[in-house]
């Protein structure tokens, strides 16, 4: 399923050519647009929850904003890095088979631009940088929550129906 | 690690080995559980990961307190909790220690007040039993082994793996292999543990396989039928020779439980049945009158916890 993941990141890769003139924080915004778009395509082709991208990208924006303190500029090859290994503890904390997504997958789609030790060592950072820190908020957790708040009439009004 | 000195070894599992030790500034106890370092480019295990996400969202004063995590250089993870002295477990199979109803009152009204804070929280713990229930000095219940925990959202295509649970503590849709169970699979535990106190001896004690776990399960409670159990008959297993025949009738609890009060059997009884859906939840547990009505359960700080000390003669 990842032959069109692969693709999309090779093209996002060759159209950063004409952000060359992007000021660094707007330049890591256009990164990261980039790199939404092309995580929803991966959790769609490999059948996991899209709610995973909400919680990796908190990850990420935590850890990119801790990184962009220090005085090191981020290119745009650690960002990609950095936003795959998100992606990677993301699915870890909520799909039931985490072994959807391996970190050889990750390196398959990077056309092997980063080897899977790239991937375990910044997995480490990460957590370390945000201080084992995993819980964020997403808004389908938030309606989740807020629908619970709804008296319940009739079970078969919920959208999440029950299975007993 | 380096802020650490481990003392000994207390356990080992298979993804893990927990020490003893002590925090090298303050002196403090704590347990520490080191996840094994995959082999393979896998990174930090993903049941360290959810277990840390679970406990730092779950802080309560009955659930076990996450003091520190970290990664060592060779990739593993370590948890590092509170330190507790004695378990649940234990406690029981220790006969020195008396057990009086008031003390059980109170054992088992902090087991539900964890239960509560877990499920209001949307998290499903999936294996309780007296070994995960430990005490700290001053008594206080902590309840551990989120290892298996995961959080339950009740979105409908979410499946769950039949595998949790330690068999004498399964509750019977798992057995019979749903994978929709709910929060209400937890209270079956509950009240399992519930029986073992008043017992003192664990309650439903299948003999190795989960057949012979539901057989006990329905020696006691009746076999499964349209007007006990409703839904029975879509579980998986329903369709294969797990529920005997003839059909066998429930048992009367007062006749097992021939010396707890009134009070407790009824609120046991009301936890422990067959159908998931009309189990109490742990909140409803607690309003039960059980809790009111007299003698009031111990003061956490007079459980006995430990067998007193030899005297000196």
């Amino acid at each position: 399923p990842s032959s069109s993941c692969v693709k999309e990141l090779a093209d996002s890769q060759v159209q950063s050519s004409k952000t060359a003139a992007l000021k660094p924080s707007m330049l890591v915004g256009f990164w990261r647009q980039q790199m939404l778009d092309w995580s929803y395509l991966v959790m769609d082709s490999f059948g996991i929850d899209r709610e995973v991208v909400a919680v990796s990208f908190n990850l990420l924006d935590r850890y990119v904003a801790e990184e962009m303190k220090s005085p090191i500029k981020i290119t745009r090859e650690d960002f990609q890095l950095f936003s795959m290994t998100s992606l990677f503890i993301g699915v870890k904390l909520l799909e039931s088979f985490p072994r959807k997504l391996t970190a050889n997958a990750l390196v398959d789609m990077s056309r092997g631009f980063y080897a899977s030790e790239d991937i375990v060592h910044t997995e480490k950072e990460i957590l370390k940088t945000l201080g084992f820190y995993l819980n964020p908020t997403t808004t389908i957790g938030f309606c989740r929550l807020y629908w619970d708040m709804f008296p319940a009439s009739s079970s078969s009004s919920s959208p999440f129906p029950s299975f007993g | 690690m380096e802020n650490y000195r481990i003392m000994k070894q207390l356990g080992q599992g298979v993804w893990s080995r927990t020490y003893m030790g002590q925090q090298k500034d303050t002196d403090q106890l704590v347990a520490m559980k080191k996840f094994k370092a995959n082999s393979c480019d896998e990174g930090v295990d993903f049941k360290a990961l959810r277990e840390i996400k679970l406990l730092s969202y779950l802080q309560h004063e009955h659930i076990i307190r996450l003091v520190d995590s970290f990664a060592t250089p060779d990739m593993a993870v370590v948890l590092v909790y509170e330190y507790a002295h004695t378990s649940l477990d234990q406690i029981l199979r220790n006969r020195d220690i008396p057990l009086s109803s008031p003390d059980i009152k109170q054992h088992i009204r902090m087991l539900l007040l964890a239960m509560d804070a877990c499920h209001e929280k949307q998290i499903l713990h999936r294996e309780l039993n007296p070994e995960n229930m430990f005490y700290l000095e001053d008594g206080t219940m902590k309840l551990r082994g989120f290892d298996l925990a995961r959080m339950h959202d009740g979105k409908p295509n979410t499946l769950l793996s039949p595998q949790a649970f330690a068999l004498w503590y399964k509750p019977p849709e798992v057995l019979m292999r749903s994978q929709h169970y709910s929060f209400s699979a937890d209270m079956w535990s509950v009240g399992c543990i519930f029986a073992e106190l008043m017992l003192r001896r664990p309650f439903l004690m299948g003999q190795f396989t989960e057949l012979s776990q539901l057989d006990k399960i329905f020696k006691v409670f009746g076999t499964p039928n349209e007007s006990n159990w409703p839904d029975y008959a879509i579980l998986p297993l329903a369709w294969h020779s797990t529920v005997p025949v003839p059909p066998v009738a429930a048992v009367s609890l007062d006749g097992i439980f021939t010396a707890a009060p009134n009070d407790a059997i009824s609120l046991l009884k009301s936890i422990l049945v067959l159908d998931p859906s009309n189990r109490l939840t742990a909140s409803q547990a607690l309003r039960h009158p059980y809790f009111s009505n007299e003698p009031p359960p111990t003061p956490k700080g007079n459980l006995i916890l430990s067998s007193p000390p030899p005297e000196a003669n």
